[in-house]
């Protein structure tokens, strides 16, 4: 078999092998650049609410009435004070209920994770760590292959493809331009 | 069948205590005296650069990649940021309201104005607060440079 015969093979056979996981990759490299947008694992939904004006308890007491007052039934996990007006509660799944003691005005901030973005987004820090690092190193070595099989595979075999060049040349200096971003 | 549901009952049994097996995140936690946030804040020229282990209420969690999370004090607004690299821990949200305990280096940094005001937008991004620019004073702040934390 000769070497353009062998690279077309191992091209193609690498491209069916990691189609899954490059659309993974790509969907949650995607969500990871507009984190700002949208947070893959969780949604965040804030309302807020009334209570009216509190009555003079001491904090363990106020802090029954409040839960009565809107209805939870919930145990709060735990408390906090960010100052003397200000009184926050916790709750399994990481809710929080922030009240202005001085006004009544109160917000629930409920916490839900979600399914499949949150799954990809771990996926592709690395979460689960052990056997999915070598999973994910051996993706990376398949894509390294697909990348120079793929620029090999010459339009025109003997002849150094022009049009192939120049396409790895804008890659690169692509590359290089968003360093000085870095650097 | 009779002995396959006492033998799920049993296998349920002997899984159900790791349920509620704490969390350990990067090295964990080691032995030696746990500190309150009080006890940090209240003296930080002691504990500055050493390793400690501090436990205390989590207030907050960076909800965007889990980097950091906010122990709380005793007092009022009193609060101990601990900061972990990017990737390497990633802090559930869901650990908000629980108790913590974490490891590592007190850091000291002086912060001019511009940067304690640069500090407070990022934090505002970073949890959907309100960002009000003349709340952010120069001056010293401590944080932790977490290696390890167990979250129940």
């Amino acid at each position: 078999m000769g070497w353009r015969r062998f690279n077309r093979a191992l091209h193609r056979d690498l491209g069916y092998l990691c189609v899954g996981f490059t659309l993974l990759y790509a969907l949650s490299g995607f969500l990871l650049n507009h984190l700002h947008d949208m947070n893959p694992m969780y949604a965040i939904s804030g309302s807020a609410v009334s209570l009216g004006p509190l009555p003079p308890l001491g904090e363990e007491a106020q802090k029954e009435w409040i839960l009565s007052r809107l209805g939870v039934t919930a145990k709060p996990t735990g408390s906090f004070r960010p100052d003397e007006r200000s009184l926050e509660l916790f709750f399994e799944g990481g809710d929080r209920l922030s009240v202005d003691l001085s006004t009544g005005a109160a917000t629930l901030e409920r916490v839900r994770r979600r399914g499949f973005t949150a799954w990809i987004n771990e996926l592709h820090l690395n979460k689960p760590r052990g056997s999915w690092t070598l999973i994910a190193d051996g993706y990376a070595v398949a894509l390294g292959l697909l990348a120079v099989s793929g620029a090999l595979l010459a339009a025109r075999p003997g002849r150094i493809d022009r049009r192939g060049l120049l396409f790895v040349a804008a890659g690169l200096g692509l590359a290089a331009t968003a360093l000085f971003y870095v650097v | 069948m009779g002995r396959m549901k006492l033998l799920f009952a049993e296998v349920f049994m002997f899984l159900l205590p790791s349920l509620a097996l704490a969390a350990v995140y990067g090295a964990g936690v080691g032995g030696g005296r746990v500190l309150s946030v009080g006890e940090v804040l209240d003296n930080p020229s002691e504990h500055v650069g050493k390793v400690v282990v501090v436990e205390g209420t989590i207030v907050d969690v960076c909800a965007a990649r889990g980097c950091w999370l906010e122990l709380a004090g005793d007092k009022p607004g009193q609060k101990l940021k601990i900061k972990v690299e990017d990737g390497v821990i990633v802090f559930p949200l869901e650990a908000r309201g629980k108790k913590g305990k974490v490891q590592g280096k007190l850091q000291e940094m002086t912060l001019t104005k511009e940067q304690a005001v640069e500090a407070a937008r990022h934090y505002a991004e970073e949890t959907g607060r309100p960002f009000d620019p003349s709340k952010a004073q120069a001056g010293t702040v401590y944080r932790i440079r977490a290696t390890g934390a167990v979250i129940p």
